[in-house]
């Protein structure tokens, strides 16, 4: 397996206060990584960070030994990167296709959106239905699923998701994580980071433990003990 | 399980009648004649999968939006479309999926703002405690961390001294930890503060654990009701969230 | 310094409804030019003396103020500025027609003498001055701002959203009346240009320089205003004069939002007591 994403001693923050302090992160080409945490742990921010949304402080972010450690996000995209953000963030006065459509934007070739547009059509048989509908009437289970097709547009190599079944009741978030192994199975990388531990585990190769802005644990995803985990979430 | 009344041999007070609520959005039926009984006392659930109307059946009853039909009545008292304070005074409070708290006010004014008169200064502390929330007393409440923010909302709802309290997704987006002391501070609002919950949430296992009786919505219509056990293992519960 | 009574009275009247209240006024103009208008209808053309004139049309800038108000309540802050806005362009209108260039003029009473305004200004002054401060240490002051901060969740914490407003709005129109009123009463004069536009900006300027939601904000702002407004055309032209209080207000909101009183206060405390969180 190469590697497709490498985080080396990684800080980043928000004006003025640093909430990554020196993480170190792999993900695997094809694999399925996960990224687990109390809330305020810096997840989201690490996902923000590696697409390019917020300059590192300090530290190294590649790409197939790509430096992309001052890259915008448009060259992180362009590289295979796609990010779905907490939140299922749509346009919402667009229809499903224009928001499929504006996934491919940065992307050069054109001609290859009208395929690409019936490749994710066939994944998401939801959207297909709905191509023409405005995003914002649609409900929040489909949001997401649109979301994630929108990511999907550009032919990732690796996704970001940040806490995708958020919100979505049991039936939805198994539809989720079914979609999710299935897209693995065709050659796609995930970065997963989940609130849904059970969930998540279930579909990880390898899995991280965050808190307070430092890695605890990276590894196996059946090494996640109990006595790990509690020490993490303090129950 | 029943209602802890101190009169003997009578029947559990039922709390709020909703009788057939209908509400239409131009030609989208979102709650098509549903009716539901609450009994004082106990923790009810509310689920269903996304879209099936449950917030709009909290809206519907709290006052924020008015019913195409049906009618909604709160101790006998026909509460149908009055306005949110006034159902409030009545005794019906709610908190919301995403918290909405008084982002310039601080922790402690959040709470002071809209106290009832019955919930004196040593209270609030009690209430700010019991929430986790005495530390950041002071702090302007758009600082806070989402999890903070859905606490505050929980110690706005006490303070308002309400016998019934809605909850609206009270473990979204929460961890683990978190989640646990959510579950803790909901048996104490019930146990010891007396207070009637209507919890609508999408973690079941930990809802099943904390209620007496569920409701299931699934496209507007309730379409199941019973004690927790029955609810896990009903096939039309199943095939709501799960289709055939 | 008569204009500086009426223009503080003013712009507290205008900081009172979005400080407090979250509500945005681009249209203070109407209430303070409906209590110059009646004020000096009610000595004019009812020749009635001039202190129940000046009450009776401070109240009646209040009511039709507060009245206009309470239509907007429920527009967001943005749509209800400019309705606000349209209703003080209407007003300009009517009585440009009703009262031409020309305008009103008191001619029965004999002008109040200097001391008395002097007095009276003070005295008004001095009330809204108490008023803006029994409001700042009352938990009705909390009650304002939860409405400020979120106005269904305030709605839904059991507080009467829609009256509330309806009476900070009587009471901000009736702080402006008060300054207009006050205003007539010394100029002896008035006219449809009461209610221009750039004249429903000036309490909003005057708040951003002193600092909004302070006590001594709106006094701090108009008396530095005033000043520009009034002394400087000594020297330069009307147009300088503008434009130098239009820059004032400018770098004051981009440097210090807070306005003057924002920045004294700042400079008295050590550090921020907030706790941000990552």
């Amino acid at each position: 397996m190469t590697l497709l994403l490498k985080v080396e001693n990684l800080r980043a923050g928000y004006s003025g206060s640093e909430v990554l302090h020196s993480v170190n992160l792999e993900a695997k080409d094809g694999e399925i990584t996960i990224l687990i945490g109390p809330n305020g742990a810096g997840k989201s921010t690490l996902l923000k960070t590696i697409i390019g949304l917020l300059t590192p402080i300090g530290g190294k972010l590649y790409v197939n030994e790509k430096d992309i450690t001052r890259a915008s996000t448009a060259e992180v995209i362009k590289l295979g990167i796609s990010y779905v953000p907490q939140g299922a963030t749509l346009f919402p006065s667009m229809t499903v296709k224009e928001n499929l459509e504006m996934g491919y934007y940065t992307l050069s070739d054109k001609g290859l959106l009208k395929s690409k547009l019936k490749e994710v059509g066939e994944v998401f048989p939801i959207l297909k239905d709905r191509m023409k509908q405005k995003a914002g009437l649609l409900s929040g289970g489909e949001r997401q699923i649109l979301a994630i097709g929108r990511a999907l547009i550009s032919s990732p190599n690796l996704v970001l998701l940040d806490e995708p079944s958020s919100g979505l009741d049991v039936g939805k978030q198994a539809v989720i994580f079914d979609k999710l192994v299935e897209l693995n199975r065709n050659g796609i990388g995930i970065l997963l980071v989940e609130q849904n531990v059970e969930k998540a585990t279930k579909i990880a190769n390898s899995a991280y433990l965050m808190s307070s802005g430092n890695i605890k644990f990276g590894g196996e995803p059946a090494q996640l003990t109990k006595t790990l985990l509690s020490s993490v979430f303090g129950e | 399980m029943g209602c802890c009344n101190a009169d003997q041999g009578r029947a559990p007070l039922k709390l709020l009648r909703v009788e057939s609520i209908e509400k239409r959005f131009g030609g989208l039926t979102a709650l098509n004649k549903v009716s539901i009984n609450v009994e004082k006392g106990k923790i009810y659930g509310l689920i269903g999968p996304n879209g099936s109307g449950k917030t709009t059946l909290l809206n519907l009853v709290t006052g924020v939006l008015r019913p195409s039909a049906g009618k909604i009545y709160f101790k006998d008292t026909d509460v149908t479309g009055k306005s949110p304070h006034a159902i409030t005074k009545i005794g019906v409070g709610r908190t919301f999926q995403i918290p909405r708290v008084f982002p310039e006010l601080t922790v402690e004014e959040n709470v002071l703002a809209i106290r009832r008169k019955s919930i004196s200064n040593v209270r609030v502390g009690e209430i700010l405690d019991l929430v986790d929330l005495s530390d950041v007393r002071g702090v302007k409440a758009k600082t806070l961390e989402y999890g903070q923010k859905k606490h505050l909302e929980l110690a706005r709802s006490i303070a308002l001294d309400t016998e019934l309290l809605f909850l609206d997704e009270p473990m979204a987006g929460l961890d683990k930890s978190m989640i646990g002391a959510t579950s803790n501070q909901i048996k104490i609002l019930n146990k010891e503060m007396k207070k009637t919950l209507v919890i609508i949430e999408h973690h079941l296992e930990e809802l099943m654990q904390l209620t007496d009786y569920v409701f299931v919505l699934d496209h507007g219509q309730k379409i199941e009701e019973g004690e927790p056990d029955a609810i896990r293992s009903s096939k039309a519960v199943h095939r709501a969230y799960f289709g055939e | 310094m008569m204009y500086f009574f009426a223009y503080a009275i003013y712009t507290a009247s205008w900081d009172l409804l979005y400080s407090y209240s979250g509500q945005l006024s681009l249209g203070q103009a109407l209430p303070f030019g409906l209590g110059a208008f009646f004020t000096i209808m009610l000595t004019q053309l009812l020749k009635f003396p001039l202190v129940p004139s000046a009450v009776v049309g401070t109240l009646g800038a209040a009511v039709v103020g507060g009245g206009i108000g309470a239509t907007t309540i429920r527009l967001k802050p943005g749509y209800q500025g400019i309705a606000i806005l349209l209703f003080s362009q209407v007003l300009y209108w009517i009585s440009l027609i009703v009262y031409g260039e020309e305008g009103l003029s008191i001619f029965s009473a004999a002008p109040p003498s200097r001391m008395t305004m002097y007095f009276s200004g003070v005295a008004i002054f001095g009330l809204a001055l108490f008023a803006t401060y029994l409001i700042q240490n009352s938990n009705y002051k909390l009650k304002l701002l939860a409405i400020k901060g979120d106005n269904l969740a305030a709605n839904v914490c059991g507080i009467n959203v829609s009256f509330h407003k309806a009476v900070v709005f009587f009471l901000s129109s009736l702080l402006a009346g008060l300054g207009g009123t006050y205003y007539a009463v010394f100029t002896s004069h008035v006219d449809f240009t009461v209610f221009v536009v750039p004249n429903s900006f000036l309490p909003i300027g005057m708040a951003i320089v002193g600092g909004m939601g302070f006590l001594g904000g709106p006094i701090i702002g108009s008396a530095i205003i005033s000043v520009i407004i009034n002394i400087l055309p000594i020297w330069y032209s009307l147009a300088v004069t503008y434009f130098i209080y239009g820059i004032v207000v400018i770098v004051i909101l981009k440097l210090r939002p807070t306005g003057i009183v924002g920045l004294l206060q700042r400079r008295s405390r050590k550090g921020s007591s907030e706790v941000v969180k990552g």
